[in-house]
């Protein structure tokens, strides 16, 4: 329990790039679960179908005698796979958890996860494997603690190399005597700034007639934290109420929160997520700020449709919106129109690539994977309603479109929940008041609405 | 000169270094960085790795790791990387150990001569140094130096370092895999470090104890309150670990909670529920609330309930399961129900494919939908929260429909079949599948929704897409014979005769071979009419059959050597079930002898087969008939009798049976298996077992005494009842130890400011009740002491009424209006009383056994 076998890192062609030590398994190990995966991936590519995300390896089992197996689980980033076979049993959750806090600590450590920077800088990969992991248990995983132990990639860094200091680190304290897991001590920054930025996506389905049939809210609070010392913060929210379901970052008191719907912690250094959270039901028929009225005939070899679109949020544009449609197996062209406010409309209709660029947004259709994507840049509520009406061609007699229109859209500085950050206040061993920002971001996660 | 020299060479590499950046940045020219070994590379490595500069023996090294990963063979290298374990850099020695720790096996000889360096780095003033060398010491596997990676341990498990005590940990089970007769010796490190009072080890004790002993759960008594204290602490994933082992001991040592495991709240009766209005009200709660729970086990569910709010998955679901195989099913405060929630949002908050964790939130719907499917009052007020998204992935609508089918019931039986109705139309031919299967589930479960639901699986019979007709056949042929089985059920629905021929007429609409095969297959079946309706068809029909089917056969006959083997086989069955119910047609009997010789020399094998035996089975039938017209019979047929002489002839009825004779419905798509792996297990996910895998055990019979989990080291710690609101805060960890109260400043690192002790309650709790609960629930020795003097029974029992109740009345009244608090007063003392009194009763059968 608790133990996975190692990891691998699978570059876009399935070669492998980076692979820990099995140190418990016959050195075929990895090559087998590699094997396993390339074939299994290849089949899923033709069938253009999914993986399953746990996926069975037949092994030899450690004594090598009889047959045993393992679970692969897998994650696919950038274009890189990521394998953690599991041979023994586990809670199923933790090779993925172990996998998303590997992913984040190399994200902190090279920025974006690409082949060529984890080329670059496989020694800190191994290093940082080699922190993270022991024999399968995970050891270090807090990102400030490695950054103590295993020190990130900087320019800075480079030059103290070629300057012939080379390596010799000079740590600024000992490792391994942070009395917070999750700080450093003597962090400290020339300006005292903490930013919050609170991010919520909205999912629901909504029917034909506009009722939303299931909905909820999921938000994130992410924090960017550069304070000096061991400020020990407060956060009030105005309205703590709307947050129904917590996910805390380890820092925060739980007591506190539970006794008094505050928010006490000690933050870490840099990027961390503070919270996630699902914000309580209410009346949700205002959350969605998008009313959408979808239609969709299905006749022989082909169909009608209609959208229209009105903002139903008076004081922010909703950006970004997309609305889009999977045609069916066998669509071939889509002639539409695009109405909308701003400029004349016009209409266009091509075989193949067809594209229409008109006032009301622009479509798109692409009859590799038949989905119509219609895009507009931004809507507010005053303006008239674009529209997009326009039949479909299908080589099937008998075209199955997916069920549902998909919606996505942005808004700035909005919040579905009203989730508001009341104060900050700063208390602990620091003298300083830092400054407190705080942004809203809203959009959309699955909203789906039926024709 | 030299110096000059050096300068020029530094230059020059740092004019090198600037612009191979450049170059990386573009992307161009990866070939130059250490990770691309050509051949030459390889050979300078050597040279790299005597050089005095320490920059080039990093750079030797980092190419041997880049060899390692590229499945070169490294090895040759071994002495010259074992000389820099003495390295000044921490960076090279790093490298070095992870060299060491893939090839210590292999070369231990040479390996041997480092140890010493190892062995000193021990005493090392950096906790980090320590850490390290002895993770390296533990990962050799030389069994000759068992001694003294012993030593090592036993030195370190005291270590001030609450990081290198979890490398102790690691490093036990390392041990025991070497060398199992270690056991004895290592047991009490391992009982040092369960004690020890930081919550940084205690996820890696905890693992050791898995990996060393999983079995002596025992050893954990005097430690197991220390231990759920800590956990809500330790790191993320100790927790997941610590779960496991507390679910197992509880199941092992603890008492069985009333209405545990799968027990539906509502077939029990319901303590009086509080309503929802925020957290505050719970601090009026007091021990009172968990009676009738072992105390224990009440503890043990309060203490981990914050940790359904942790950052991490694993721990969420760990919890879950905790709660889902040892809460009882109704209860204020430690309810099954507390799972719900957390589980849906993990579910939920990481299905969104810009955050790019689908995978965890498919194995969430997957562990749920498992939940569901065993236990679905749990999850029935958040129906909603299950509906299908076309966006969502193949296995997470595959779980959710599961679900979705476990979760129908009478409330929600329209807005099930809505939603399965609409799932149909899944692009997604699978799910559209699932779907039909479920509309089918609902036909036959939910009569109010039924005709609606056969309406849309008639519908879909016209469907061009196979598969789903294909589907909706056979769940409507499951859906008739379950209706033609219990008439009683199935009162709304129209009767088998009637759908049969609804689905008949659509033949010709049904392309795919199976559904075929299945109308033939159910035509022949519920062909036969009521002799009372004889007389509607106005002598147009044959006798015993309905109106419709001759024209059936007709159809089959002539599209006979066009249809699939499998449709082919069911036509010749239907025309023999004809032949039996109605055997004085005449036409029926041209139409089967035409029907019998196309099949007689048909191309498949099968066909003809069939086409034989079941001539050959209506031998009876024919003879009955030609002894009633004596000239009927054919020339064939005469040749034919011929041949099958001497095998048993049967009678027309005795061929009704064997052809038409009912038959278990064979359902075995609609059956869902049950698992037999545990809920929320990787096992159960991949549905093969893997290494390790054990099933939870039933609750013990025996529980333990709970005196055995007071320890004296237990005693340092908790009981001074703390006031409610603990005053954990403001208080930082660093500048002083006062946040760490409650751990009577053991902890000599202020381990963790979180100071996110659950609510002051536990402590109490822990201490008040134990004298009373301990002193009557250990059976054993209160039987023993009975054998001694007779009359204790009386002053045991005496004792029995729960003394805090006196307590715990007067801050409740401070905010429930006066009547509620009355009412339920009353109440759940009339309960306890009844409790009591039982288990008064039950000591004093046992008493007399």
């Amino acid at each position: 329990m608790g133990r996975i076998d190692g990891i691998i890192i699978l570059d876009s062609n399935g070669k492998p790039l980076i692979s820990s030590h099995f140190p418990l398994h016959p050195p075929s190990y990895p090559s087998l679960h590699i094997d396993t995966f390339n074939t299994a991936r290849k089949r899923a590519l033709s069938e253009n179908a999914e993986l399953d995300p746990v996926i069975w390896v037949n092994t030899l089992s450690r004594g090598g005698g009889s047959m045993s197996g393992a679970g692969l689980c897998h994650v696919e980033r950038e274009g890189l796979f990521f394998l953690v076979p599991v041979g023994q049993e586990v809670n199923p959750l933790f090779a993925f958890s172990f996998l998303d806090s590997f992913l984040d600590t190399l994200r902190d450590y090279l920025g974006d996860i690409t082949e060529i920077n984890i080329k670059d800088n496989f020694d800190i990969i191994y290093m940082l494997i080699e922190e993270m992991l022991d024999e399968g248990h995970p050891m270090t995983m807090e990102s400030n603690m490695l950054k103590e132990i295993v020190l990130p990639p900087t320019l800075m860094r480079k030059l103290l190399n070629v300057a012939g200091v080379s390596g010799l680190q000079a740590p600024t304290t000992q490792p391994f005597t942070a009395p917070i897991p999750w700080r450093r001590p003597g962090v400290r920054h020339s300006s005292n700034e903490i930013y919050f930025d609170i991010e919520e996506s909205i999912d629901a389905i909504i029917d034909k007639r506009g009722n939303i049939l299931s909905s909820s809210v999921w938000g994130r609070i992410n924090c960017n934290s550069r304070l000096s010392g061991n400020p020990d913060l407060l956060l009030n929210f105005a309205n703590p109420k709307v947050l129904d379901e917590c996910a805390f970052h380890p820092c925060i008191r739980y007591n506190k929160w539970e006794k008094n719907r505050i928010l006490s912690f000690i933050p870490p250094d840099g990027k961390f997520r503070l919270l996630e959270y699902q914000a309580a039901p209410t009346n949700t028929k205002n959350q969605i700020p998008l009313g959408v009225k979808a239609s969709l005939v299905v006749e022989p070899n082909g169909g009608r449709f209609s959208i229209t679109l009105t903002s139903k949020l008076p004081s922010r544009p909703l950006e970004d919106i997309v609305i889009s449609i999977y045609l069916g197996k066998g669509a071939t062209s889509v002639s539409a129109t695009a109405q909308g406010d701003r400029k004349p409309l016009g209409s266009r209709s091509e075989e193949g690539t067809a594209e229409g660029y008109v006032a009301g947004g622009n479509w798109e259709f692409d009859p590799h994977n038949q989905v119509l994507k219609w895009k507009l840049s931004s809507l507010v509520s005053t303006e008239r309603s674009p529209t997009l009406t326009g039949s479909f061609v299908s080589s099937e007699t008998q075209p199955t479109p997916s069920p549902s229109f998909e919606v996505s859209f942005n808004i700035q500085h909005h919040s579905f929940s009203n989730l508001r950050v009341d104060q900050l206040k700063v208390q602990g061993d620091v003298m300083y008041k830092p400054f407190k920002g705080v942004r809203q971001l809203a959009r959309s996660g699955k909203v789906e609405v039926r024709w | 000169m030299a110096a000059l020299n050096r300068l020029s060479q530094r230059i020059i590499e740092n004019f090198q270094e600037t612009t191979r950046d450049l170059s990386l940045l573009a992307g161009s020219n990866p070939s130059s960085t250490p990770y691309d070994l050509s051949d030459d590379r390889l050979k300078e490595i050597s040279k790299l790795l005597e050089s005095r500069v320490e920059r080039e023996r990093l750079e030797g090294m980092k190419r041997i790791i880049a060899g390692i990963s590229k499945g070169r063979d490294m090895e040759s290298f071994f002495a010259q990387v074992v000389k820099n374990v003495v390295s000044q850099s921490i960076e090279i020695r790093k490298l070095v150990y992870i060299y060491l720790l893939r090839f210590a096996s292999t070369n231990s000889d040479l390996l041997l001569l480092s140890i010493n360096t190892f062995q000193k780095d021990l005493s090392d003033p950096s906790p980090l140094i320590r850490s390290m060398s002895l993770r390296v010491l533990t990962s050799i596997r030389v069994p000759v130096i068992q001694g003294i990676v012993m030593l090592g341990l036993k030195k370190l498990v005291t270590d001030r370092n609450p990081w290198v005590r979890k490398t102790v940990a690691g490093g036990l089970a390392k041990v025991y895999e070497m060398d199992s007769t270690s056991l004895p010796q290592l047991i009490p490190l391992l009982q040092t470090l369960l004690s020890s009072p930081s919550p940084l080890t205690l996820g890696a004790t905890l693992t050791a104890f898995i990996e060393i002993c999983p079995d002596r759960l025992d050893l954990l008594h005097p430690y197991y309150r220390h231990i759920i204290k800590l956990l809500v602490d330790a790191d993320e994933w100790g927790q997941s670990v610590a779960l496991g082992v507390l679910t197992r001991y509880a199941r092992m040592m603890l008492e069985q909670p009333p209405n545990s495991g799968s027990t539906n709240p509502s077939s029990i009766p319901q303590p009086p529920i509080r309503t929802e209005n925020g957290s505050n009200e719970k601090e009026e709660e007091s021990e009172d609330e968990f009676s009738g729970i072992d105390e224990d086990l009440a503890m043990l569910l309060h203490f981990i309930k914050p940790l359904f709010q942790s950052r991490n998955p694993a721990v969420v679901l760990a919890t879950a399961n905790a709660y889902y195989h040892l809460a009882p099913s109704a209860h204020k405060i430690i309810s099954q129900d507390l799972l719900v929630k957390p589980l849906l949002r993990l579910a939920g908050v990481t299905n969104d494919e810009k955050l790019g964790k689908e995978q965890i939130s498919a194995l969430t719907w997957d562990v749920i939908a498992s939940m569901v499917e065993e236990r679905p009052w749990l999850f029935a007020k958040h129906h909603q929260s299950f509906f299908l998204y076309t966006s969502d992935s193949a296995s997470i609508q595959k779980s959710k429909l599961r679900a979705l089918v476990a979760l129908v019931d009478k409330d929600n039986a329209q807005v099930s079949i809505r939603e399965f109705k609409h799932y149909v139309q899944f692009p997604e031919s699978k799910t559209g599948e699932e779907a039909v299967k479920a509309i089918g589930y609902i036909v036959r479960t939910q009569p109010e929704v039924a005709a609606s639901g056969l309406r849309s699986l008639m519908r879909l019979l016209k469907s061009q897409r196979d598969t789903l007709v294909a589907q909706a056949v056979i769940v409507l042929k499951s859906v008739i014979l379950s209706s033609s089985t219990n008439s009683s059920s199935s009162s709304s629905l129209p009767s088998p005769q009637k759908l049969v021929a609804k689905l008949a007429k659509q033949l010709d609409g049904i392309t795919n071979p199976k559904a075929r095969a299945s109308v033939y297959w159910l035509v022949g079946q519920f062909a036969a009419c009521d002799p009372s309706q004889e007389s509607e068809k106005k002598g147009l029909g044959w006798e015993g059959v309905e109106l419709w089917v001759p024209d059936i056969l007709r159809k089959g006959i002539k599209g006979f050597v066009n249809e699939s083997a499998q449709s082919k086989l069911q036509i010749i069955t239907l025309a023999t079930k004809l032949l039996v119910l109605s055997p004085s047609a005449s036409q029926l009997n041209l139409m089967s002898n035409y029907l019998f010789s196309l099949a007689r020399y048909d191309n498949d094998y099968d066909v003809r087969d069939r086409a034989r035996f079941l001539h050959a089975l209506l031998k009876g039938v024919r003879d009955e008939k030609g002894s009633a017209t004596p000239n009927g019979g054919e020339d064939e047929d005469g040749q034919e009798e011929e041949e099958d002489r001497g095998g048993v002839v049967l009678r027309r009825e005795q061929v009704k049976v064997v052809i038409l004779g009912k038959r278990e419905i064979g359902d075995s798509s609609e059956k869902r298996q049950a698992s037999e792996y545990q809920v929320g297990s990787m096992s159960r996910i991949t549905g093969r077992k893997l290494n390790g895998y054990e099933e939870l055990p039933e609750w013990t019979d025996d529980p333990t005494d709970s005196s055995l989990r007071d320890s004296e080291f237990e005693n340092l710690q908790a009981p001074t009842p703390l006031p409610a609101p603990t005053p954990t805060y403001p208080i930082p960890p660093t500048t002083s130890q006062g946040a760490n109260v409650i751990r009577q400043g053991i902890s000599p690192v202020g381990s963790s400011p979180a100071g996110s002790y659950p609510r002051g309650i536990t402590p109490n709790l822990g201490a008040n009740t134990t004298a009373a609960k301990g002193k009557f629930r250990d059976l054993d020795a209160f039987l023993n002491s009975e054998s001694e003097s007779g009359d204790e029974t009386e002053s045991e029992s005496d004792h029995l009424p729960p003394a805090p109740r006196a307590v715990t009345a007067p801050p409740r009244s401070a905010i429930v209006p006066e009547y509620d608090e009355d009412t339920s007063e009353e109440e759940t003392d009339e309960e306890e009383q009844e409790s009591e009194s039982e288990s008064e009763d039950d000591e004093r059968a046992a008493l007399y056994r």
